[in-house]
């Protein structure tokens, strides 16, 4: 399929080329136009209490007590909030100017009935650790609601601030008090209001005229499915469409090339989550620290960053950026050094019979299984990139590409040698990320079973999940980082970035801290 | 005639049978848990309780043949269950919704195929070894050498973008047919230019063409007899261009995000909707088995030589 993408990359080089089209269409906008974007599939049921919408789109009409921001959580729909001593009880103080896009109060009723509607379906969101925690909720009076625990969960505002579940539908739009089974519509208090969807087609939106904050400077939205990646690109080019938004939309190739485009604009966001390999220490090849220390050593990122990613993604040093909460912790990262790699090994017991060839022990080959994705032509390209180098140092890397659900199938089993992997992004990262560590999740929990502390590593996590004191959070944060980091169970390889191109007159593109969110409300011409 | 007829019918049940069943195991025979992918479609990560509850729901804790007469007999009601991503629409609502768009778009397309390759055909075959000839053959040569979505993206790059022409994609009145059915129709109007100028070329060497021309006939009816005489495997093979065209249309409907069943196939493939899929294999098995039993029947009934056979 490479050839493919290349000749499609030429076609697309030849229309950049061409500049016809683009200056009529640009003359033509008028200064009230509306904002078109690109997405690959249709907005589907924007229920905010279910996960099968589009999350930009549900993003845009519903809203959330808090928000996540780059300086961390504040307030929205509520102006404040306190926290009891023994960090169980959240009182929040609703924001009296809000209604509705249906022209319903938003009060403390309509927040309860919200947060009813949600535990009811209790099932549906266990993936969220603190829905097994919440003990009740209550109305305390028009415009003050309180949330209490079972026990101390710290990362609960961030939880309650992410797109879904904990957003806020019209009670009349809920059906018997219930979102469960669906709802009647999608009415929320959010910037914009869903005006008409045709199916696999367009999604129109347009401002909520009663919004209580800052009124978004375009109008309307034009949300237009297109799922081909370069018929997505011609349609930008001929100013049908203005913005394509997203890592899932634009590939790496796509943006170098646009980034040269005088035409049209393009940004990056700062790292949101990282891209990683995991190795399984439970392994009989892989149950010595030295060897899957040797193989962060054979790991060139820098070369991965600009040969597979032209850059765009940057080397990454560590499993959790120092950028994400409670991750600085001052670790020394793996130079790339096959000398380092081959002493490890050496020591470890493996002896390289000859150059090129498998080093070997008690007469069994250096040989690991390494499973990816066959849908992503990145992690082959990583994987190919990984067997030439590790070979150089005696490692045998098999590759296998699998079906994605099959592969996944085999992540939670443990039935890998090496994997790819990828954290959660933020805001998820690192409280669901390391949540995922202690139970079987994605293939975390097995890959750290064959670690010597994996009972005080899950312990430290339930730990720090229920901990209220700041800095004995870090303190476990920073011991847990350093263990996971030395015994080499995860081998990090580039920060993966959220990615944009659009047309040249639209400004304010900017990147909410969920890759899954567009700020669209911030955007303008 | 009557007894072919209904021995082709009951032909036709055995085979209907088979389809449903593959479709039917075909799917089931992926190595992945419908449950569990059902919860993963919508994004929820699954756990074992998550995974029985679900398991339930879909009626998969039932035995295989239990399922796959149930399915059927459903089926034969037009009922095909409910979308995995979509719990809240049926699976014959989506084939409803698209299965519109996918017919006007085929139906467009043959239009063209029949608009461009009889008179190419004719002209190239009354012309034949000329510099016209010898365009059509060289063009007729690339229409059926390049792949469709090579097409596309040429046609939208020309037209739509480097001309401004017409839109790049989706459904927006006339004009967004004319690229998506031109690159569905080029294959099949190389094969008919190529097919029908050679049995032109055949049929014109027959004694009755000679006896004709002798008979001093003018060559406009000359050229009518050939062509009559020669559309008789062309009728045949654009009988079944009618299911191709309606099941190979999924190329051309992702690049040019028209809404039809193509593209609800291939986003049921990647969110392995299950339902869906089942759904879309049997209707499309059942439409080549309908559409070749009819082209059977049709071509039986209007050839006077295997009307006397039968």
């Amino acid at each position: 399929m490479r050839w493919k993408r290349r000749f499609c990359a030429a076609l697309i080089g030849m229309a950049l080329c061409c500049g016809a089209g683009s200056a009529q269409a640009a003359q033509a906008k008028a200064a009230d136009r509306e904002l078109v974007l690109a997405n690959y599939r249709d907005i589907r049921n924007l229920n905010p209490h279910l996960y099968s919408g589009e999350i930009f789109a549900q993003n845009l009409i519903f809203e959330s007590l808090v928000i996540n921001t780059e300086k961390g959580v504040e307030p929205w729909l509520a102006e404040g909030w306190t926290v009891s001593d023994d960090g169980k009880a959240y009182t929040f103080f609703l924001r009296k100017d809000v209604l509705f896009s249906d022209g319903e109060k938003f009060d403390a009723k309509a927040a309860k009935l919200n947060f009813d509607a949600i535990l009811a379906n209790g099932e549906r969101h266990t993936w969220l650790e603190m829905i097994k925690l919440m003990d009740k909720v209550e109305a305390v009076d028009d415009h003050t609601l309180r949330i209490t625990l079972k026990e101390p969960y710290y990362p609960f505002l961030i939880e309650i601030g992410v797109t879904r579940p904990f957003r806020f539908i019209s009670p009349k739009s809920m059906k018997d008090g219930s979102t469960k089974d669906g709802v009647t519509s999608y009415v929320g208090t959010g910037p914009y209001v869903l005006a008409d969807n045709k199916v696999d087609q367009v999604a129109t939106f347009t401002a909520n005229d009663k919004y209580w904050g800052k009124k978004p400077a375009v109008k309307t939205l034009k949300a237009r499915v297109i799922p081909d990646n370069q018929a997505r690109l011609l349609a930008l080019k001929k100013g049908e469409i203005d913005l394509i938004y997203g890592t899932n939309l634009l590939d790496a190739e796509t943006m170098r090339q646009m980034e040269t485009s005088k035409e049209f604009g393009t940004a990056l966001s700062k790292p949101l989550s990282t891209r990683n390999i995991l190795i399984n220490s439970s392994r009989p090849n892989l149950g010595d620290k030295r060897v899957r220390q040797a193989l962060q050593h054979l790991t060139d990122r820098k070369a991965v960053s600009e040969g597979i990613f032209n850059g765009i993604e940057s080397p990454a040093d560590f499993v959790l950026a120092p950028t994400v909460p409670y991750c600085n912790v001052g670790l020394t990262p793996y130079a790339f050094s096959h000398a380092k790699a081959d002493a490890l090994l050496d020591a470890a017991g493996w002896k390289q019979p000859a150059p090129g060839k498998p080093r070997e022990k008690d007469g069994k080959p250096l040989a690991l299984e390494l499973y990816y994705n066959s849908n992503s032509v990145t992690e082959k390209d990583i994987s190919e990139y990984l067997q030439a180098e590790f070979l150089k140092s005696g490692v045998q890397l098999n590759l296998h590409g699998e079906e994605e659900q099959a592969y996944r199938d085999r992540m939670k089993a443990g039935d890998f040698d090496i994997v790819h992997n990828i954290s959660w992004g933020t805001p998820y990262d690192p409280q669901s990320f390391i949540g995922a560590m202690v139970r079987t999740v994605y293939g975390d929990y097995k890959a750290q079973l064959g670690l010597p502390d994996k009972q005080k590593i899950d312990e430290t996590i339930r730990a720090i999940l229920v901990s209220t004191d700041p800095a004995k959070r870090q303190e476990m944060f920073t011991w847990l980082l350093t263990t996971l980091h030395d015994e080499a169970v995860y081998l990090p390889l580039t920060y993966q970035r959220n990615r944009a191109v659009f047309t040249k007159d639209l400004k304010n593109v900017t990147f909410n801290p969920s890759q899954f969110e567009i700020p669209l409300e911030k955007m303008a011409f | 005639m009557r007894r072919y007829v209904l021995s082709r019918l009951l032909a036709a049940v055995p085979l209907l049978l088979g389809v449903s069943f593959l479709a039917f195991v075909l799917v089931t025979l992926i190595p992945a848990d419908p449950a569990e992918v059902a919860l993963r479609v919508n994004e929820i990560i699954p756990s074992p309780e998550l995974i029985e509850l679900q398991r339930k729901e879909l009626g998969l804790d039932q035995p295989f043949w239990e399922r796959y007469v149930r399915w059927l007999g459903n089926s034969l009601r037009l009922d095909f269950g409910h979308s995995y991503t979509n719990h809240h629409r049926t699976v014959a609502g989506e084939l409803g919704r698209c299965l519109p768009a996918t017919l006007s778009l085929a139906g467009v397309s043959l239009l063209f195929v029949v608009g461009a390759s009889i008179p190419l055909a004719v002209a190239s075959a009354m012309t034949r070894d000329s510099l016209f000839d010898r365009l059509v053959r060289t063009l007729v040569f690339f229409g059926t050498a390049m792949p469709n979505y090579w097409v596309a993206f040429l046609a939208i790059w020309l037209f739509a973008v480097h001309f401004d022409l017409l839109p790049t994609g989706g459904d927006e009145g006339w004009r967004s047919y004319l690229l998506p059915a031109f690159t569905l129709s080029m294959t099949y109007i190389s094969t008919y230019v190529r097919l029908i100028r050679n049995t032109m070329l055949a049929v014109m060497q027959e004694p009755f063409v000679l006896y004709a021309r002798a008979r001093g006939l003018p060559e406009a009816a000359v050229v009518r007899h050939v062509l009559k005489n020669s559309l008789q495997s062309s009728l045949t093979a654009l009988g079944m261009s009618v299911p191709q065209l309606i099941a190979g249309s999924f190329v051309v409907e992702n690049i040019f995000a028209w809404p039809g069943v193509g593209r609800l196939c291939v986003s049921a493939i990647f969110n392995r909707d299950y339902p869906v899929i089942q759904a879309y294999v049997l209707m499309m098995g059942v439409l080549f088995i309908v559409c070749n039993l009819l082209v059977d029947i049709i071509s039986a009934m209007i050839d006077p030589r295997r009307q006397a056979e039968l």
